[in-house]
């Protein structure tokens, strides 16, 4: 009986909220679009902006995936995707630190906002070399120390090349996030609205987060499923991240699809700290013949740009 | 049965220790539970609000909880070993600190493993680490040898009592409660002192002092591995293992130093623990600082000198950053036992104690500077503008947790020494015997003689009783 | 409680606007735009895809739930062939059998036109593709090593004739995961054209390959596709994960046994122990008989 009554009453603040939104989105569309506030906690599901047949703006519910019907429990996550090996290559020439995919990738995985499984660092190689972005997932090593000192297997590597965590049977000892050399493990440190998520949890989509557990970049698995592309892959407006299957040779970024093969070796792929021996399935094309000038990555808030001021290129900029 | 008597009469002069406890001890005691109190209220707040609360974030993993256990491990794994080694070479002047080192041992192996607990995210799947095991980890091994070098501290522990227990028993003086008495009585397990049990006591010490020994110097590499299998800099060294015993061995030597001379003034021990023991002991400490200095200082060099992008990052932090810190762990902590112990002049019971409280602390500072500026120099540089993200520095949940559990190490030593006579009876008790008989038979008291001799003297003891 | 209050002031401002932007609106008509896209499939259907967009301040915004209508039209006449209503994305497709008549002018040209009629404040649209018809046949042959894809088109003319297809250019793609794999041209001349498919495809794991054929952006034809099935691919043996590794579930070997002399040597005298401790109670049992 109580139950009932609360939930009419959300109901009820729910659809107060939707029509006040969409009287909202009717006035000043633009504005709206740049930020709808959104409270994690009462976020009435994703909406997305449309125009109904007779021209008015309209707020609908996005299309709720049925997760039970694609949902791959814990246990059959440790799967991989048969006769597959999936590999992600990154095209540094063209990267200009626009940060869709870091955007897209929380946003699909709920993270907050400092909490990126995609990040992109500014790397300069030395004082004289040219600074360029990078951006960096976790890179689903072929030899990953993180799963190898876990103590329950908690993390674990798939035949279809992925690296996953069970939030569910991770115990929080942080030894994996001291293993990864490549600081792609997350911790979660508190308990957070983003953690309550009303979905079943699978490994395969790393939602809900847990609280006092690890989480890290899955190569978004339940995308593969479907027949799609992981979230930074096609959010990436320059088109800088590929992915593909290795062993069918092929990998696309969306606009553009190439034998795996030869866009390495015809332009020097390489992966990142190759001496580790921990053998990335995540590749890096060298950053020359860049389509952009490095200075167009500071086009962003300033508590990003912030994060690059050690680097020696910026500090000298800063000098000028 | 002239040592029996002998045995009753030293005990005799302990019993007010068991029997008494005065004002001051409770104040004490009170002084300890607040603080352990404390420290049990700070760990509440961290199981409710989540490890938000320590300095520890996605860089600097661990913090000084992992200091500490590494720190308190390192003081029980060189209980086990001074004590096993005293034992199984005879060390002359063993007995009147054996006890020490051996509740040393057993004390802070029951409190290093509950900062590795405070270091986990979900502490309700901790059953999940014997549930699932995966050989493969460092840490299933460190839970192996934890586990197994407990048990084997607790049979090595329990075997050096039963005797004394058996003389608690059977003391006619002894004033204590009758439900104490009976625990005595089950825990002294009807030894007799029999020529048979005699033997098989011995027997099972020797081959238990030697297990010991051992098993400290694994479990200790265990959990150096647990470091130096990683990728990271400053920790993927070969030398890890030796060092961390030998670092473990410092310390702890100096911890027994510092409860020597606590006992000595509060039991006035003054006739059993002489400056011989602070001698000897300083001495063991002196040779590890110089043992220790030399891995420091080879891990360092190689470090330093080599062009290794990372390894310069890390000794360019511990040069600035830690300078004061480095210098304090790693020339004063092991130069002022050198000093003290090398020049005959400055060893006097207080230099001594002071140059082991030196060591001791330096050594805490030593595993900080092993674990945090290592993992605040990454591979991938810290991109980030949060400050407690990039530098770790320990909250006072942390600290209180610390000091917590240096309150529970005391606690647990005072309960544990108004159980047993912090002085091993019995042992000292045969060994003033042999001593005499010794000298009765006027042989020099060469080492191999005495041995020897303390043969004879069982065989003899043995005829004595059959008839 | 502050939240409340806040909520609560919102919601007047959010009311006030509301009222004077409906004002606004009802004076503002919303254009709207539509795409349209044809192709020929390997069955001969062929297949239409439109996306409906409205413009709004804030750029195009899709359409959703609208009906639009295809028409078949030649010299002035028109016919309904289907509808279809957008999704929320603002597509809709639209499939018609191999069956289906289209109207064609005299050259043979057939022109299929969409609609959005429009409805209140959206303005309607229209989107139109030509194509001629197209006879294409795509056979795979097989020699020694070499395996080649043979292409022949030919159009239909006004009275039924076949007329070879001249100088056009065939893209061949093989289907990937996510998306197809250009892998040459294929140049048709007199109705005819060949190529080499290259050996070092690897396909799937049994090798098995999807290939396409496709005329693009052409002129007269429009889109059209042919697929074909080979097991040409020569895939390599798959990723393996080692069975016993430091990574894998099962741990080597080596670990194991050594672990497991460690312990047993160590804890056979841990039970050593124990028995003497026991051994030593049972004497004093004996003594205490005697
Ligand atoms: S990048 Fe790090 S977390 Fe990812 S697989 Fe490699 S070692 Fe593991
Ligand atoms: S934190 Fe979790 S995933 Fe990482 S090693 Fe520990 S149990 Fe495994
Ligand atoms: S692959 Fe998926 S999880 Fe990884 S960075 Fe991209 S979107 Fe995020």
């Amino acid at each position: 009986m109580d139950d009932s009554l609360q939930n009419n009453k959300n109901n009820r603040r729910k659809f107060l909220r939707i029509s006040l939104l969409t009287g909202l989105s009717a006035v000043a569309a633009k504005t709206v679009f740049a930020d709808i506030p959104v409270d994690p906690e009462n976020e009435p599901g994703e909406m997305v902006t449309l125009l109904s047949p007779d021209g008015q703006l309209v707020k609908v519910p996005k299309e709720k995936i049925n997760y039970m019907e694609k949902y791959i429990s814990p246990e059959a996550s440790h799967q991989g995707i048969p006769h597959r090996k999936f590999v992600m290559v990154i095209d540094l020439a063209k990267c200009k630190n626009a940060r869709k995919c870091v955007e897209h990738c929380q946003k699909a995985h709920h993270l907050p906002p400092q909490q990126e499984f995609m990040k992109v660092y500014l790397m300069q190689e030395s004082e004289e070399a040219a600074p360029y972005w990078m951006p960096k997932p976790c890179f689903h090593c072929d030899k990953p120390l993180c799963v190898s000192v876990c103590p329950v297997g908690a993390t674990y590597k798939r035949s279809d090349g992925i690296v996953l965590i069970d939030n569910e049977r991770c115990i929080g000892c942080k030894f994996c996030m001291t293993g990864c050399p490549y600081s792609a493990r997350q911790f979660n440190w508190a308990d957070s609205p983003y953690l309550h998520v009303d979905q079943p949890y699978s490994p395969e989509t790393s939602v809900p987060g847990k609280e006092g557990t690890v989480s890290k970049c899955d190569f978004c698995p339940d995308m593969i499923r479907d027949g799609k592309m992981p979230h930074c892959v096609t959010a990436c407006p320059m088109g800088v991240i590929y992915f593909g299957d290795q062993l069918e040779d092929i990998v696309t970024n969306g606009d553009e699809t190439i034998r795996f093969s030869e866009l390495i070796t015809s332009r020097s792929g390489y992966r990142h700290l190759e001496d580790l021996g921990t053998k990335p399935s995540v590749y890096y094309l060298p950053p020359v013949n860049r389509q952009f000038p490095v200075e167009r990555g500071f086009d962003q808030p300033d508590e990003i740009n912030q994060r690059y001021k050690d680097v020696p290129f910026v500090k000298k900029m800063h000098k000028n | 049965m002239e040592s029996n008597k002998r045995k009753q009469e030293l005990l005799k002069e302990f019993l007010p220790q068991l029997e008494k406890t005065s004002f001051a001890w409770f104040a004490w005691v009170a002084f300890l539970l607040i603080a352990i109190f404390f420290a049990i209220y700070a760990l509440i707040l961290q199981i409710l609000r989540g490890h938000i609360i320590t300095g520890m974030r996605d860089n600097v993993v661990w913090g000084v909880y992992i200091v500490n256990f590494i720190f308190f491990m390192g003081i029980s794994y060189a209980g086990a070993l001074v004590s096993g080694s005293m034992h199984l070479f005879k060390t002359s002047w063993r007995g009147p600190i054996l006890r020490i080192a051996e509740l040393t041992t057993i004390v802070a192996l029951f409190i290093g493993p509950l900062y590795i607990l405070l270091c986990i995210g979900r502490l309700d799947r901790l059953p999940f680490l014997f549930m699932y095991p995966r050989i493969q980890s460092p840490i299933t091994w460190d839970v192996i040898a934890i586990t197994t070098d407990l048990f084997g501290c607790l049979i090595y522990l329990y075997l050096s009592f039963i005797r004394d227990f058996a003389l608690m028993r059977d003391s006619k003086d002894i004033k204590l409660p009758k439900w104490r008495m009976n625990i005595y009585k089950a825990l002294a397990l009807g030894y007799q002192d029999t020529p048979t049990q005699r033997n098989r006591i011995k027997k099972v010490t020797d081959i238990m002092s030697a297990m010991i020994i051992a098993i400290a110097i694994i479990v200790y590499s265990v959990l150096a591995w647990i470091f130096s299998v990683t990728l990271q800099p400053g920790w993927h060294s070969t030398i890890f293992g030796p060092y961390f015993v030998i670092a473990a061995i410092f310390s702890g030597a100096g911890v027994i130093l510092i409860l020597m001379r606590v006992f000595r003034s509060i039991y006035h021990l003054e006739k059993y623990i002489t400056k011989k023991h602070f001698v000897g002991v300083g001495m063991i400490l002196m040779i590890l600082s110089m043992f220790f200095a030399y891995f420091t200082f080879s891990e360092y060099l190689t470090k330093w000198y080599g062009s290794k992008k990372l390894d310069d990052n890390l000794i360019q932090i511990l040069f600035t950053r830690y300078f004061w810190h480095f210098v304090f762990s790693n020339y004063v902590g092991t130069l002022l036992p050198i000093i003290i112990m090398g020049i005959p002049r400055f060893r006097t019971i207080n230099s001594i104690t002071f140059a082991a409280v030196v060591a001791v602390v330096a050594l805490w500072v030593n595993r900080y500077l092993i674990v945090v500026p290592t993992l605040e120099t990454p591979y991938m540089p810290i991109q980030d503008i949060r400050p407690d993200w990039i530098l770790y520095s320990a909250t006072w949940i942390e600290w209180s947790l610390t000091f917590g559990g240096i309150a529970m190490f005391c606690f647990l030593f005072t309960l544990a020494a108004k159980i047993v006579p912090i002085i091993p009876v019995s042992e000292v008790a045969d060994a003033e015997l042999e001593m005499s008989e010794v000298l009765a038979h006027g042989q020099d008291s060469h080492e191999a003689t005495r041995t020897k001799s303390i043969i004879k003297h069982a065989a003899i003891k043995k005829e004595d009783h059959d008839q | 409680m502050i939240n409340k209050t806040r909520l609560f002031r919102q919601s007047l401002i959010v009311l006030l606007l509301t009222i004077v932007a409906s004002f606004q609106l009802m004076a503002q008509e919303t254009a709207s735009s539509i795409e349209l896209k044809a192709l020929k499939n390997s069955d001969d259907s062929r297949i239409f895809n439109v996306k409906l967009t409205g413009e709004s301040e804030a750029g195009a915004v899709p359409v959703f739930e609208a009906t639009v209508d295809f028409y078949t039209i030649a010299e002035g006449k028109s016919e309904l062939v289907g509808s279809a209503v957008t999704n929320k994305e603002g597509k809709a497709s639209l499939k018609l059998g191999k069956e289906t008549r289209y109207l064609k002018s005299k050259e043979g040209v057939a022109e299929v036109k969409t609609s959005f009629k429009g409805l209140g404040k959206l303005i309607g649209s229209e989107a139109s593709v030509k194509f001629k018809e197209l006879n294409l046949q795509v056979t795979l042959s097989e020699k020694d090593t070499s395996n080649t894809i043979h292409v022949k088109a030919s159009s239909i003319g006004p009275n039924g004739e076949m007329i070879p297809l001249k100088e056009t250019n065939f893209n061949l793609y093989v289907q990937g995961l996510f998306s197809k794999l250009k892998i040459g041209e294929c140049f048709v001349d007199a109705g005819e054209g060949t190529f080499e498919f290259p050996n070092n495809i690897p396909g799937d794991e049994n090798g098995n390959l999807k290939i396409f054929v496709r005329l693009e952006e052409n002129e007269d034809y429009g889109e059209i596709e042919k697929a074909e099935n080979a097991k040409w691919g020569n895939h390599r043996s798959g990723f393996a994960e080692p069975e016993r590794s430091l990574w894998s579930s099962g741990a080597p070997i080596w670990m194991i046994t050594t672990l497991i002399i460690l312990l047993a040597g160590v804890w056979s005298h841990y039970i050593y122990a124990i028995v003497q401790l026991i051994k030593i109670r049972k004497e004093d049992k004996k003594i205490e008989q005697k």
